[in-house]
């Protein structure tokens, strides 16, 4: 999940659709202001479902902490996906994951992971996050609508 | 199984049957095979790679693509081949809340086939239900009278929250686009979940 972007409660009024989409969309947190000291925040339904539902144990809120930490400007498509991996594994499995401080991994720290949790799973992990980021940088340059339009004036 | 990795590819012949049926386009039946986007064969990426920039290398270079994993965001991938089973022309398809959208569409544009095979494609796959895309420039005259117009008004809806300008002239509006400015784009297709 994206790092928390705020907005002042008048400003978000005439913002809320794109806010709304970058939530739903983009997996991103915002916090709503008033007057700089009250805060609330939008967060996509089902890290909200998560984070109060009691009855779910340490490995599920493990799961969606650690996603979002390791794919952190990913789609939400991505993080779900990731979501659904870490669930499949252990306690003692999901720990080693929470020091991972970025991505790519370096050698060493990939030759370890793979080892506790499998090497299918750090490939997926790191095509996640390669695809997501390149997908993220198109997105806010912009490139997508771009190229789109430019296709049209091609020699047909 | 880790579909968010992959993408739904179908390759076709340039010569493709023109009467056939091309439903698959939106319910992502054969010949669509979904795949790993890291498991195409590299031929085939650097195939992709080279008709893209190829084609886009008059513009600016800083609106390229960096590189091909840009190209996930396109769900569905039409690939085309020539005779001798070479690739000569793509067209790329993200999934909408409207149906399938067209996305970048690429060719060898030395080859008369290749160009063809992509516009006779566009002027067949936007009169089935669930297809749509916005056109104009080259695209847009080699599709007039074969395609359907969408009414700008509904284009405007499906295009929230990005906004656009209506014409006067009841077919086109406008739009401005980061780094390219404003466009003058025509919506065409049989888009769905419209009011």
């Amino acid at each position: 999940m994206e790092a928390i972007k705020t907005y002042p409660i008048s400003k978000a009024r005439d913002k809320l659709s794109d806010l709304f989409n970058a939530v739903t969309g983009g997996n991103q947190v915002v916090e709503l202001t008033r007057r700089g000291i009250d805060s609330t925040a939008l967060l996509v339904s089902d890290r909200y479902e998560v984070i109060i539902d009691k009855k779910a144990g340490y490995e599920e809120k493990l799961s969606v902490l650690i996603a979002d930490v390791l794919l952190p400007n990913a789609q939400t498509n991505f993080v779900e996906a990731q979501v659904a991996d870490l669930r499949s594994l252990s306690l003692a499995q999901l720990l080693p994951l929470l020091n991972v401080k970025k991505l790519p991994l370096d050698a060493n720290q990939r030759k370890s992971l793979s080892k506790t949790v499998g090497r299918e799973y750090i490939d997926r992990l790191e095509q996640r996050h390669r695809i997501s980021a390149s997908i993220r940088e198109a997105e806010e340059l912009g490139l997508y609508e771009a190229n789109e339009h430019l296709a049209n004036k091609l020699p047909w | 199984m880790n579909s968010d990795l992959q993408v739904e590819v179908a390759a076709i012949d340039c010569a493709f049957n023109r009467g056939a049926a091309l439903d698959w386009v939106v319910s992502g039946a054969p010949p669509f095979q979904a795949i790993n986007l890291f498991d195409i064969e590299q031929t085939t990426i650097d195939r992709i790679w080279d008709l893209y920039t190829k084609a886009y290398g008059g513009y600016s270079t800083n609106l390229f693509f960096r590189n091909v994993f840009s190209y996930q965001n396109y769900a569905r991938w039409i690939l085309f081949f020539n005779d001798a089973k070479n690739l000569d022309a793509f067209a790329f398809f993200k999934k909408h809340p409207n149906g399938i959208k067209l996305g970048i569409v690429s060719a060898d544009f030395a080859n008369t086939a290749a160009k063809s095979a992509v516009i006779d494609f566009l002027r067949l796959v936007f009169n089935i239900e669930g297809v749509f895309g916005e056109v104009s420039d080259r695209i847009e005259i080699r599709l007039k009278g074969h395609v359907p117009i969408v009414d700008p008004k509904i284009a405007a809806m499906i295009l929230i929250p990005k906004i656009i300008t209506i014409d006067p002239n009841g077919t086109h509006y406008s739009r401005d686009l980061k780094h390219v400015g404003i466009v003058k784009k025509m919506m065409v297709g049989r888009p769905v979940n419209v009011p």
